[in-house]
Parts: structure tokens; sequence; C-alpha cells
């Protein structure tokens, strides 16, 4: 049991720590809500210079040769200032899944591209009922025919759409009924892309794919058998919304730590009051909760083949305390916390996509339940 | 990091489990563990010494002190096992929390005579700190020792202390200073119970049980060398004890035993409908928190005794493990209850388990009062740990 970070990863805490404060200020976290990509050319390409792009990218595709275990330690530091640009989708999300299913050809072109952040990624996966199940694949397929494949189908809460080089699609293959996974790039004839209006400023969108001609390079994997990897890469994801919660939430406990410590109401900082004091010990407490079960999931992701239990608790678990966080720290902020001007609110709009993304508190109960055979 | 234990964290765990398994008197799956501190207390001393021989009930303890200096994880998985398997035995006031102590504070002679017995199983130690004024508010404590040249003379009273009625000693505060500020007049002090001017009347609690007792002293003569460590420094030497008493694994532990056990019930039976309770949404999704509970107790149980491997004084941690782990054993014994329908108000062999969530309910009422109540332990996460600052130093001015 090691419950530290190594030397590296403390590195990589202190270093992002000092970088994200300084570039990625509140105001530009703001400014950010209304643009489309989510992230200045500038900051990207730093991202990109500093190794973080390809951290999970093994160094043969021209990464840093990473874990997820580290990575999680950076998604707590994006997390601690509301960052939430095209990262996840490109070099979490994108990457494991090219690393799952990818043939050395396509982990060649892509994942050396990911790195130097000239390709950013989006997986278009959910449809009409936003699940995280085989199921949710309703509407997408891919027929088979002579020259290749034709795609066809609307794909609801896309991440990151609009800034994506490539898409992953998710589609039924209408020979056999699987699930597979094509590489379509962005610019491809026939896509539609709506905006979907996220409460956070997340970049989420619709996107129509129509007639999308693909040929068999750009398939990643075998045809019909996309769901181990998606299911996969849907771990890495819960996990990493887990940890960017996490860091988060140790963000709301420092603002509003600082906050009943300097304002005062009868003669005295309202945090001398035992009534305020125990809401801030329940806020440390759902907080340290919240940063060991992501850290756990995170370790297990990296070290071990068990890890599914673990990434379910961890993400049931922190969806549920981060929101209670927020709505402590309203609680202890009063009035001002309310207010558009004050920073908190940025939070706790955000956490509303966060908690959602890769399956809610209920999806991740229903799968706790199945593992331990609650039913 | 590292979230598993090493192999051979696993291996001791194997031993100690076969171990445990082969001691138990009947069939694991239906060990329902015994009242240590009522009628069983013999049996509890019996298995103590075993745990003696095999070098376990005092392996946290120095060698030099005849202990194997055994890892905090590897403590924890001792604690973790035993608190799962319900095995009796542990010391908690002898080995735990009295022994560190003197080796710490005590003298060579104190040590000689104390650490022993404490280390081969054969004395009974209770604590004696509560009185019927000083709960929360410890340092307000009375009882008086004064000092007689030849000896001490302690008159008071000592409350809510446990296992008095089975312990041959007592280690205690007393008042040694009335004109100091409150912690700073305190010393901590070992006496033999059985002394003729010391009476233990019991206290039934709301279970039914004999578990803690009043301790009076009237006219006590203790000698000179009874005092531990420095005269009117006993607060702070019961300070670095009470962090002995803090990592809380045993919650989870415990828990997980129970949850496991009320899940193969809700498995087996039916609601009348002919339906397993289990399928019941309801059921379910109150098992699936409860299993979040109990993992969220057991991480920071782990982070507890982590910290202490880096030789650092987890407080905030402690109380952490103390709040979730105490609110943890009150709701598994509230869910045992529940789901019995109109049966969960009975406590005989016609309810399920014959009874055992319901009298559980009952007496960890007390896990959330005892060893720093919730409210203390998040006074101490808010002062301590979060910096806040504190409601009665700022009344004082």
């Amino acid at each position: 049991m090691d419950l530290g970070l190594s030397e590296i990863q403390k590195m990589l805490q202190e270093s992002s720590r000092n970088y994200l404060e300084e570039n990625c200020t509140m105001d530009f976290v703001r400014a950010m809500e209304s643009d489309d990509i989510g992230i200045s050319d500038e900051i990207w390409k730093n991202m990109a210079e500093m190794g973080w792009l390809g951290l999970m990218i093994p160094e043969e595709f021209g990464g840093s040769g990473f874990n997820f275990e580290d990575m999680s330690i950076l998604l707590e530091e994006m997390g601690r200032v509301g960052l939430s640009g095209p990262f996840f989708s490109t070099a979490i999300i994108g990457v494991q899944t090219l690393l799952l299913s990818g043939d050395e050809k396509q982990k060649k072109e892509i994942l050396s591209k990911i790195s130097t952040g000239e390709i950013k990624i989006s997986l278009a996966f959910n449809e009409t009922a936003g699940s995280f199940d085989e199921s949710e694949i309703s509407s997408t397929f891919t027929t088979k025919n002579d020259d290749g494949w034709t795609l066809n189908g609307e794909k609801l809460f896309v991440n990151d759409a609009k800034s994506a080089d490539y898409f992953v699609v998710a589609s039924k293959s209408e020979s056999n009924q699987g699930l597979s996974l094509f590489l379509v790039p962005a610019n491809s004839e026939g896509i539609e892309i709506e905006k979907m209006d996220s409460i956070g400023g997340d970049k989420i969108y619709k996107v129509k794919f129509s007639e999308i001609k693909l040929d068999d390079a750009q398939l990643l994997g075998e045809d019909g058998d996309a769901w181990n990897t998606l299911s996969e890469v849907f771990r890495y994801g819960a996990a990493g919304k887990s940890s960017e919660m996490s860091g988060a939430a140790s963000k709301v406990m420092d603002m509003t730590l600082d906050y009943i410590k300097d304002r005062k109401q009868f003669d005295r900082p309202i945090g001398s009051f035992q009534a305020v004091q125990h809401h801030a010990a329940d806020m440390a407490i759902l907080t340290k909760v919240s940063t060991q079960f992501a850290r756990k999931a995170a370790w297990k992701l990296s070290n071990s083949d068990e890890s599914v239990l673990d990434v379910n608790r961890s993400k049931a678990y922190v969806s549920k305390a981060f929101h209670d966080i927020c709505q402590i720290s309203h609680q202890l902020h009063g009035a001002i916390g309310y207010t558009w001007d004050y920073d908190l609110q940025v939070f706790t709009r955000k956490m509303q996509h966060q908690k959602l993304s890769f399956g809610d508190a209920e999806f991740h109960h229903k799968k706790i339940s199945n593992l331990l055979e609650l039913n | 990091m590292r979230y598993e234990f090493t192999n051979e964290d696993e291996l001791f765990r194997n031993e100690l489990r076969d171990w445990i398994r082969n001691e138990l008197p009947e069939d694991f799956n239906h060990w329902q563990g015994v009242d240590e501190a009522g009628d069983d207390f013999e049996y509890s001393l019996e298995v103590r010494k075993k745990l003696a021989k095999k070098g376990w009930l005092t392996m946290a303890w120095p060698k030099e002190y005849g202990g194997q200096g055994a890892s905090y994880m590897k403590q924890v998985i001792f604690n973790e096992e035993m608190s799962y398997h319900r095995m009796p035995g542990r010391d908690g006031f002898g080995a735990k929390m009295l022994g560190p102590t003197l080796m710490v504070h005590g003298t060579e002679e104190q040590k000689k005579r104390f650490l022993p017995p404490i280390a081969n199983g054969e004395v009974q130690w209770c604590q004696g700190y509560s009185e019927p004024d000083s709960g929360s508010d410890l340092a307000s404590l009375k009882l008086k020792v004064e000092d007689k040249d030849t000896h001490w003379l302690v008159n008071g009273s000592k409350v809510w202390t446990s296992m008095a009625h089975k312990a041959t000693w007592i280690f205690f505060l007393g008042r040694t200073d009335p004109s100091a500020p409150k912690h700073k007049g305190i010393s901590f002090f070992v006496a033999n119970i059985k002394d003729s001017n010391i009476q233990v009347k019991p206290i039934i609690n709301m279970a039914g049980n004999h578990h803690f007792n009043q301790v009076i002293f009237e006219n006590v003569k203790i000698p000179k060398d009874a005092l531990i460590g420095e005269l009117n420094r006993g607060w702070y030497i019961a300070a670095t004890l009470l962090d002995f008493e803090r990592s809380g694994v045993e919650y989870p532990a415990s828990a997980r035993r129970n949850f496991e056990e009320i899940v193969d019930f809700v498995k087996n039976n039916k609601n009348s409908s002919g339906i397993p309770l289990i399928k019941d949404p309801y059921i379910n999704k109150t098992l699936v928190d409860l299993d979040l509970e109990i993992e969220a107790a057991r991480l920071v149980a782990y982070e507890v005794a982590y910290l202490q491997s880096q030789g650092e004084v987890p407080s905030i941690e402690g109380s952490v493990a103390k709040i979730l782990g105490t609110k943890l054993a009150q709701n598994v014994a509230k869910i045992g209850t529940d789901f019995a329908g109109l049966y969960g108000q009975l406590s005989d062999s016609s309810a399920p388990f014959d009874g055992k969530y319901l009298k559980q309910q009952l007496t960890v009422t007390a896990y959330t009062i005892f060893a720093g109540t919730t409210e203390i332990q998040k006074n101490i996460i808010a002062t301590r740990g979060l910096g806040l600052p504190r409601e009665d130093k700022l009344k004082a001015k």
C-alpha cells in the first residue's frame, strides 16, 4: 500500500498547477465557455510541448509513455482550474480508443500527431437514450458494400465535435449487428454539426452522418467487435471524470475556506461558528474520500486487470459527492456565491457535465449491483 | 501509488485467516462472535494468550519490548481480519494504548513491571478518562490527586469506564494542580482497581448489557511510582495515546462481514409475493449505497495507516475515519433490521439473525459518542485540519 505520489507525479502535479494557474485563469475559463473550441491555440501548443497530449501515448508512437495513473494527477489539476476543452476527448478518450483498437498503421499515423497537437479526436457514441450501454446505438449503421462501407446516423452529446479533426464513430454493423468503430475525418462530406447548449459551456454537439463513404483502413478493430473497446474506454472516461471532479472539489473546498475565514458577521469570521465549521468538515470528508476513490480507480486501471468495480464505485461516489460539495459550498457562501460574477458557480455548472459524463451515479450503481450480484 | 498490499502482507493475511478459522469454535459461516466485555470475557482472555504466543498481540511493539515492529499495514491487516471474523482477544487498552504510552513516557521500572503482562495477554486494563461532569470537555476533569509525600491520595469519580468490572488495572487522568490552566494541571496515573477503596459500579446500557461502569475513588492511596511521565503533563501524554486509537479499519471490516451476511439473507428470503427480497429496488439501492460507504471508510482507514507508516501524525484523517466508520456501523445495524419488516422489532429467535442487528442497533448508538463524538471530530477537522478559528477561544477574548 502506497498512497503517495511518485516523484514524477509530484513534479507533474506541481508543474501543471503552476502552468494552469497562470494560464487558465477564471477569466480564461469563462471566456472559453462561449468559444466553439474551448481552448486557445497557444495553450494547446503548450500542452503538446509539455508532453501532456501524449502523456498516455507510448514512446514508439511519439508520446511520453506514461500511463493513466499519471494522467489522473494532471486531470485533478485541470479540474481545479475548471478547464474543459478538447483535451479530455483527445488525450484520454481518443488515445485510449486508438491504443485499444487501432492497428500499427493507424496508431503510428494518428497517435504521433495527437502528441504534437496536430490532431484532435472526438468520440461519437451517444444517441437519443443518453446511456453508456451497448444498447445505446440504435440509429447509426454501417453497411458493407463493394467499395467499403457507408455510414448513416445521428449522434448526440458528442464532445468537442467542432474542434475535432477526426471522429471515432460507433455504429451498428448491419451485417452482424455488433458495434463497430470507424475513424471519420471531420471534413468528410455529409457531416452536419449542431451545437447543444450545455449549462457549463461544455462543448457538446449533435452530429449527423449522412452517406459517409468509408474504406477498410478507417475501421478500428474488427467489424462488429467494438463493444469491448468501448466499454473499456468508458472506464477511462469515468475514472478520468472522477479525477477531474476530485480536483475541482479540492478547489471548491479552498474557495470556501478562504471565504468563511474572511467573511465577518456578528463581529467575527463566520468560519468560527460551529454550524459553519461542521459543514466545512463535511466538505473535507467528501473531498478526501473522493480523491481516494478516484486515485484508486486510476491506479487500478493502470496496474490491474480487475479495475471495473473500483471504477464504478469511484464514479458513483464522486458524482454524488461533488454535487453535495458544491451545494454545501453555496450554502456557506450565502448570497454572493449565487451571483454570476462569483467564480463558484462556474464549478457548479460544469459539475453537471462531469457528473453525467461516462455514466452518472445511478448508472454506476447498477453496474456495482451487477458485479456484486445484488440482484 | 500502490492500492494493494505487498505479497508478504498478503501471505500474512492468509496465515492469520487460516489460524482464525481453525481457532473458531464453530463453522466460520455461523460464527457470530462473543460478548468480550460480558459472559465471554474468560474465553476472550484465552484467545488473547494464544495471540500473544503467536506474537500477534503486540506485533506493533518495537522489538526491544518483545514486539515485532510490524508495519502499520500489517497491523491494518491484523485488525481487518480479526474484525471481519468477529474474533475476540484483542487488547485495546493494554497493548494498543497503555503499552506504547509507557514505552514513550514510562520509567525503566514501570516498563519492566507493566509491559510483560500486557505482552503475554495476562492482564486486563481499563481507561479512566471521562467523569460525570467531564465528557467532551475532558480537560475540565476534577478527580483529585494529592501529593502526600509518601504516596498519592486519590478522590473522585470516573464514568463510562468500559471493562472496569473485568480489569485488574486502570490508567487514568487526575487533577494534580487545580490552580493551573485546565490542560496543564492534569497527570497520568495507573492503579490497581482491586483496591478496597475503589468501587466499581455497573452501568447497564440501553441494549441491556454491562459494558461500562462508574469507578469511584475514595481516599485511595497509590504509590509515588504510579505517576506516568512528568507531573502535570498528563493531558499531553493522553493526547499521544488518543492518536493510537483512531485508525478505524475495524469498522469497514466488520461492516463488510455484516454486509455479506445481509446480502445472503435477502437473496434467500422472499417477500409475500414470493419474490426474493434482493429484487426489491429499495433494498438493492440500499445495499449498493452501503457498499460505497464501506469502501469509503476503508479507503480512509488505509490512508490513516499509510500516513502513520510515513511517520506523519494523521489528525484530520483519523477523525474522518472515526466519523465514517461509526456512522457506517449504525447504518449496517439499521439496514440489518429494516429489511426484516415487522420482525425488525423482535430481538429473539423469531427474528432474522435472532434479532442480532436490532441489538447491535442499540449498542452502536454509542459509537458516534464515545472516543470523541462526531461533533468533536468535526471540530477537530475544522480547527486543526482546515485552520478555522476556534469558537471557544474567540469567546474567551
